[in-house]
């Protein structure tokens, strides 16, 4: 996997084309993950990953690395997902937004065991940040300083997001409604 | 309590696993790249790097600009006393005199009081 300092220096070399094929493997999970956490929805993620790294592809000659790279790119990303996430809520009503990424995003996912849906239906009820903070967190194993770096928050406020939403979710299965038995 | 946390983090990875982009994002992306106006990359570096120079060329600019300011206040002062030496030591032995008068003191620290404090009391002014 490229570093960002062999990335960066591809940039400053005036290799955008190279730095580019470089960054699409080392970020793809990562801008597609925290898409996936704001929109909640696999399609409507992939699609704005799509859109981010070409956004990226654009904007790389006038990257000038007083950002770190990573940093830069998780802002793009958020700033675009956000964007996408207020387009859509202008023309869907709320509780719409909520069914569909509930229904697209779960029945999307391969082969996932009953059990496992109604937990990820547990997850789309806790308070956005918590939510998004715990999808980060599972989706790739992610340690917490990145999924602080990847929402922009400090890595405290992080580890009591995932504490309260993992006390939220244990406390669901230790009284589970029918769909957890 | 860690038996359940550890049954909660097996099952939360469990339920996240398998989400990811489609196959064939690389080549989809690809295509977007292509099909974007030739020479995008280039013209943007272009006019980045022009930005800069045009910076850089300003700045180099002010910095002559407040050199030659210092330069030519000193050349001045300097031929001033060169020229009325007697003169201007009698005028700033005036301003001392003046300066060691306490009212004289106040009125001219009381001005440099108001002459600091001006861009805040402009904006209490009535407009």
């Amino acid at each position: 996997m490229p570093t960002d300092e062999a990335i960066i220096q591809l940039v400053q070399a005036s290799r955008e084309r190279e730095a580019f094929e470089q960054l699409v493997p080392a970020y793809r999970r990562r801008v597609f993950g925290l898409a996936y956490s704001i929109l909640r929805d696999r399609a409507a993620a992939e699609d704005l990953a799509q859109e981010v790294f070409v956004k990226l592809w654009q904007a790389l000659p006038r990257y000038d690395g007083r950002a770190k790279l990573s940093t830069w790119i998780y802002a793009i990303t958020r700033n675009a997902a956000v964007s996408a996430l207020r387009a859509r809520r202008r023309s869907v009503s709320m509780s719409d937004v909520s069914v569909l990424a509930e229904v697209e995003g779960i029945a999307a996912t391969p082969a996932i065991e009953p059990e496992d849906a109604a937990l990820r239906r547990q997850v789309e009820t806790l308070p956005e940040k918590q939510r998004q903070a715990i999808t980060l967190y599972y989706l790739d194993e992610r340690p917490v300083d990145e999924v602080a770096e990847m929402m922009g928050l400090p890595a405290n406020t992080v580890k009591t997001h995932l504490h309260r939403a993992r006390a939220s979710l244990a406390a669901a299965l230790a009284s589970p409604p029918e769909e957890f038995a | 309590m860690s038996g359940v946390q550890d049954d909660l983090d097996a099952r939360l990875r469990r339920a996240f696993s398998g989400i990811d982009t489609a196959t064939g994002f690389d080549s989809r992306l690809d295509a977007r790249i292509a099909a974007l106006p030739q020479g995008l990359a280039a013209s943007q570096r272009a006019r980045a790097e022009r930005q800069r120079a045009r910076a850089v060329k300003l700045l180099a600019r002010e910095a002559w600009l407040n050199a030659a300011t210092a330069v030519g206040v000193g050349a001045a002062a300097t031929a001033v006393i060169w020229r009325h030496g007697p003169a201007v030591a009698c005028w700033i032995e005036g301003a001392l005199g003046a300066a060691a008068d306490p009212a004289a003191l106040m009125a001219f620290a009381s001005a440099v009081l108001v002459a600091g404090l001006w861009p805040v009391l402009k904006g209490l002014l009535p407009r």
